[in-house]
């Protein structure tokens, strides 16, 4: 009873907050979900400018010797293009749905700090803002999105278009800490009553251990960026070989940072499948403890095999075989996630709503991202193909196969509980069938341009027969992709007003979100169902057969034995 | 009076920062050892450190660390008075070592000592400029810590934990202190 | 010299080494009378992997011509060894010597996790110093003193993970972090030693050459000097980084596992747990 005395004022003083409306509203909201929806839609909002980049550049290689964009601006864009792409749309758009969903799922009113958590929202817009002003300030960043000494350093980029990229970096950085840490003191201190940590949704468990990998991942951005800045503003030499510095050391610095970064941009699109494949397979996921385990396992491994990006550096032969050896590990705990997905699925009875799709999309083409990964791990492979389209195509199998679709499952899925409108099925699964042709049209043949011998990052290339055609269907590929994300932008907007209204539970969920209604209150829930299992709606709508008691009868058998 | 960690939404944010910022440091830090002795320029250019005076500085700041637990046994003991003189204390202390820095970079600087110098000065700079900075960052937060128990702030437990989780980040910035200063100053110049 | 000729003439039969095992070996026998099957094995293996670093030519090589099989048995000490000799105690043998007061004080002593992880840790970073290193290889008696350094630390470090009573082990999120930090730790004197300069142990640069095995090692197995240090920090950065992490990986899964078959939860009638 007392818990009820101390929460009433919180919910009164919820309550005004949730008065507020307007522009003056959403600025000054520090409820989860308002800054969850600010995310997310600025992170679209970057997505899109994101992708005109992208199309951008696809357009300068639709043919050979192309005179569209200059070449210094072709720079600018491709480097600009990966920025965005990695720290202004995939990490806030994960970040997003984590503080809208974690607390829901949790059984929580708000995040730990809902203050800080506006903070870091606001803090990753501005800095995007200011990363981009850098095309007023007439040198945008133009070093690629790992922006390597020396090209990087004061003597090749002489304009101050890498000062902001380094900036930018690190003060989005100090975003994307801030909400980490708040969604560690989250999950830490505020689930309902009953929800152990071992009861946790998946998406909550991933979503905490990839806070673990922010923690530790981001200060090696900072650190890089800090350096980088120290050389160019204060003529330092960290990097500068002539004052004994080693170029080689950035690259150390920043792939310590970056091999845990393309953990962190999957390891919450995992969770949002493992939430959504059960639910739409009628079935409780494969192994739970198997999918919650690799990941710490994934985790952990992120950490020690950076050097894997740095083969062709030159570390020699002993470095490269080690690094070689743990990364093909990695292989292991991500296969083990796909069969338990997979036989998740098998002999479910699947429901093919635009979501699942979207989930079955994922595992296909994540699954491909994955073994041309594992192709990297084999120096000799990674010598002949490090810098051509071949690792393009392996990183957007991973990040747009996986990340992305994985993230417009879980938009779909989740959407009727943001909005409290469905979001259209038909225009969903246009935007699904489009998206799967633009997307493997696009990168599938960049795999064979790769192997052919074309390099990344360059801004045009010389008539050779077999390249035209690959590049004009690639590019073609890019145009259909943007028609998909139109698709999908008038799905968001049409739905938002026009849509079926979804209801409390569309889909029959099992998770805690589903209980409250949708839109949820400004409090969250009035009362918060028992949780006695990691599905703890299932348990309420199966009093015949809850999850809780099919376990103690398994440890009443096993304490028998 | 336990340390309890994990008791404590501040205190597990605080811990967790402390953890992540430590990665940073030691990156500095990595960065100093490894580029030690291959900087190019200067003959042993370490010989323009002063373990002997920084040395007294840090004393200072190791020292503000004790009074800061001093002030926080005294907010567990509900003697705001003790707190107050605690806290200034260590406010003080924590001040002189900026001073020290300050008079240290400054003689540097006489002697036409800049980060571009060299590569040891770069990565010597760096490395104590920015734990200077979050000394300054501490300092900030000692002052608004003292506002509120001006205030009143300290009566309730969940108050006197996030008093504590502050402190943890003060205790933090004197405990890398320790290891900027023996491989900086004790090792890097032996 | 070949290769097989060096693994069978390689073998230094220390006695001190051979009565030392035996000695484990008749004590657990007579103290511990194992009855599970399985803890008699893995004590057994702990003590032949000890053994093996100690007399078989892994000691040989690490003494005089390979800085990196030299890493190879200190982390057989540090992480095979300790671990394989507590997992083979037994729970009834632990509870009855820890009813002692005096035995059960200096447990409650060294097996204080914090205290644990700095005496492993420093004991570990201490050792690979240059100079403490380089004096182990010179003296024989500093040499042993180091390996039981390792040994004894090691075991106190993994004591409160492996501790045979499961009610005094840590628990997962401390284990975690204990662990974590721990491999941290390794990490960066792996990453010391792979980049730091050919000098610091001289001793593998120009070795004594006793057994005669210097041209194999150089051109048949084509491992030089630089080579070698640099396999050896890789050694200590990576695979034993793998080690502390798997150990992590398991705790967690078991962890995960066991809820699977928590405590039965009763319901209660009319209890609504809303906040």
């Amino acid at each position: 009873m007392s818990e009820v005395r101390v929460a009433l004022p919180t919910i009164r003083k919820l309550e005004e907050i949730g008065k507020r409306t307007g522009i003056f509203g959403w600025v000054s909201s520090v409820d989860h979900k308002q800054v969850g929806i600010l995310y997310i839609l600025t992170a679209l909002g970057w997505f899109c400018i994101g992708g005109i980049e992208a199309a951008l550049m696809r357009t300068q290689l639709i043919v050979p010797e192309n005179r569209f964009l200059e070449p210094y601006t072709y720079n600018e864009i491709f480097t600009m293009h990966g920025t965005t792409m990695i720290f202004l749309v995939i990490v806030p758009v994960l970040l997003g749905f984590s503080v809208y969903m974690v607390p829901l799922m949790i059984g929580a009113r708000d995040v730990a700090f809902p203050r800080l958590n506006a903070f870091g929202y606001w803090i990753y817009s501005f800095g995007a803002l200011l990363l981009y002003f850098s095309f007023f300030a007439h040198d945008a960043p133009a070093a690629g999105w790992f922006a390597y000494t020396p090209l990087s350093e004061k003597p090749y980029s002489n304009l101050q278009g890498m000062d902001f990229w380094a900036i930018c970096l690190v003060i989005i950085g100090i975003g994307t800490t801030a909400t980490a840490l708040n969604i560690i003191a989250t999950v830490a201190t505020l689930r309902v009553k009953g929800m152990s940590i071992r009861h946790l949704p998946l998406f909550v468990w991933m979503t905490l251990v990839n806070s673990f990998v922010i923690l530790g991942a981001m200060p090696a951005l900072n650190a890089a960026c800090i350096m980088l800045l120290v050389d160019r503003q204060l003529y330092g030499h960290f990097f500068n070989a002539n004052g004994g510095g080693s170029p080689v050391f950035y690259q150390h610095v920043f792939w310590n940072f970056g091999h845990p970064e393309v953990y962190l941009m999957i390891i919450p699109a995992w969770g949002m499948i493992s939430e959504l494949i059960p639910v739409f397979s009628r079935k409780v996921i494969y192994g739970y403890a198997v999918v919650a385990t690799s990941t710490v396992a994934i985790a952990l491994l992120s950490f020690s095999v950076w050097a894997h990006h740095m083969f062709a550096v030159g570390l020699g032969h002993t470095l490269d075989s080690i690094f070689a050896a743990a990364s093909m590990l990695i292989a292991v705990p991500t296969g083990v996630k796909i069969f338990n997905w997979i036989a998740t699925m098998w002999g479910g009875s699947i429901r093919f709503t635009t979501s699942m799709w979207f989930a079955i999309g994922f595992l296909l083409m994540f699954t491909i991202g994955g073994l041309s990964g594992v192709t990297f791990a084999v120096v000799p492979i990674d010598w002949q193909v490090t810098d051509t389209y071949y690792v393009v195509a392996h990183f957007h199998y991973v990040l747009f196969g996986g990340t992305a679709l994985a993230v417009l499952a879980g938009a779909y899925y989740w959407f009727p509980k943001i909005t409290g409108r469905m979001l259209s099925e038909p225009l969903g699964k246009w935007h699904f069938w489009l998206t799967l042709l633009g997307f493997n049209l696009t990168f599938m043949v960049q795999h064979s341009l790769g192997i052919l011998g074309m390099p990344r990052r360059v801004y045009t290339y010389p008539n050779i027969p077999e390249w035209n055609e690959l590049n004009l269907i690639s590019t073609i590929g890019t145009y259909i992709l943007g028609i998909s994300v139109l698709i999908f932008l008038w799905n968001i907007i049409y739905s938002a007003r026009r849509g079926k209204i979804a209801g409390n539970d569309p889909w029959d969920g099992w998770t805690l979100e589903w209980a409250t209604t949708s839109p949820p209150p400004v409090h969250n829930f009035d009362d918060v169902p028992p949780v006695k299992s990691a599905r703890p709606l299932w348990d309420l709508k199966h009093p015949e057969d809850p999850d809780w008691l099919r376990k103690s009868k398994k440890a009443r058998a096993k304490k028998g034995r | 009076m336990a340390l309890n960690l994990f008791s404590n939404k501040s205190k597990i944010l605080m811990s967790a920062f402390v953890g992540s910022d430590a990665v940073f440091f030691a990156f500095l830090i990595t960065s100093f050892v490894f580029y030690h002795g291959s900087s190019k320029g200067r003959p042993n250019p370490w010989r323009d450190l002063d373990p002997a005076t920084t040395g007294m500085y840090s004393v200072a700041l190791w020292a503000s660390s004790g009074t800061m637990w001093l002030s926080e046994q005294a907010l567990r003991r509900k003697n705001p008075r003790r707190v107050r003189r605690w806290l200034e204390l260590t406010f003080v202390l924590g001040a002189l070592f900026i001073l020290g820095q300050c008079l240290e970079f400054k003689g540097l600087f006489s002697k036409s000592i800049y980060p571009r110098t060299d590569l040891f000065a770069t990565t010597f700079f760096t490395t104590t400029g920015f734990h200077g900075l979050h000394v300054l960052i501490g300092l900030v937060m000692l002052l608004i810590l003292r506002g509120l128990i001006a205030g009143g702030f300290g009566r309730e437990d969940y108050q006197i934990e996030g008093y504590e989780a502050a402190a943890y980040y003060w205790h933090f910035v004197d405990i890398v202190w320790v290891a900027i200063f023996f491989i900086l100053y004790i090792w890097g110049t032996r | 010299m070949t290769t097989g000729g060096l693994i069978l003439t390689g073998w230094d039969w220390e006695p001190s080494v051979l009565i030392g095992c035996g000695v484990l070996v008749f004590l657990y026998w007579r103290l511990v009378r194992p009855r599970r099957r399985r803890e008699f094995a893995l004590f057994i293996a702990g003590d032949l992997v000890l053994l093996l670093a100690l007399v078989s030519p892994i000691d040989s090589l690490a003494d005089e011509y390979l800085f990196s099989v030299h890493m190879v048995q200190h982390l057989l000490l540090v992480l095979a060894v300790p671990p394989l000799l507590i997992a083979g105690l037994s729970r009834e043998f632990v509870e009855g010597l820890l009813r002692g007061p005096r035995l059960a004080r200096i447990e409650q002593v060294c097996a204080r996790p914090l205290l644990a992880w700095v005496a492993a840790g420093a004991g570990f970073v201490f050792w690979h110093i240059p100079l403490f290193y380089n004096a182990a290889l010179a003296h024989e008696g500093v040499h042993i003193v180091e390996h039981l350094t390792f040994l004894i630390t090691a075991t106190m470090y993994w004591w409160p993970l492996l501790h045979p009573m499961e009610e005094s082990r840590l628990s997962v999120g401390k284990a975690v972090v204990y662990l974590f930090s721990a491999s941290m730790l390794n990490t960066v004197l792996g990453i010391w030693i792979t980049f730091a300069p050919l000098g610091s142990y001289p001793a593998y640069i120009q070795p004594k050459d006793t057994l005669g095995a210097l041209s194999l090692i150089r051109d048949a197995w084509g491992i030089s000097a630089r080579t070698d240090q640099q396999l050896g920090g890789l050694l200590m950065w990576v695979p034993a980084g793998l080690v502390y992490f798997s150990a992590i990986v398991a705790i967690v899964a078991r962890w995960q596992s066991e809820a699977e078959f928590c405590e039965v939860i009763e319901p209660q009638t009319g209890e609504r747990n809303g906040r």
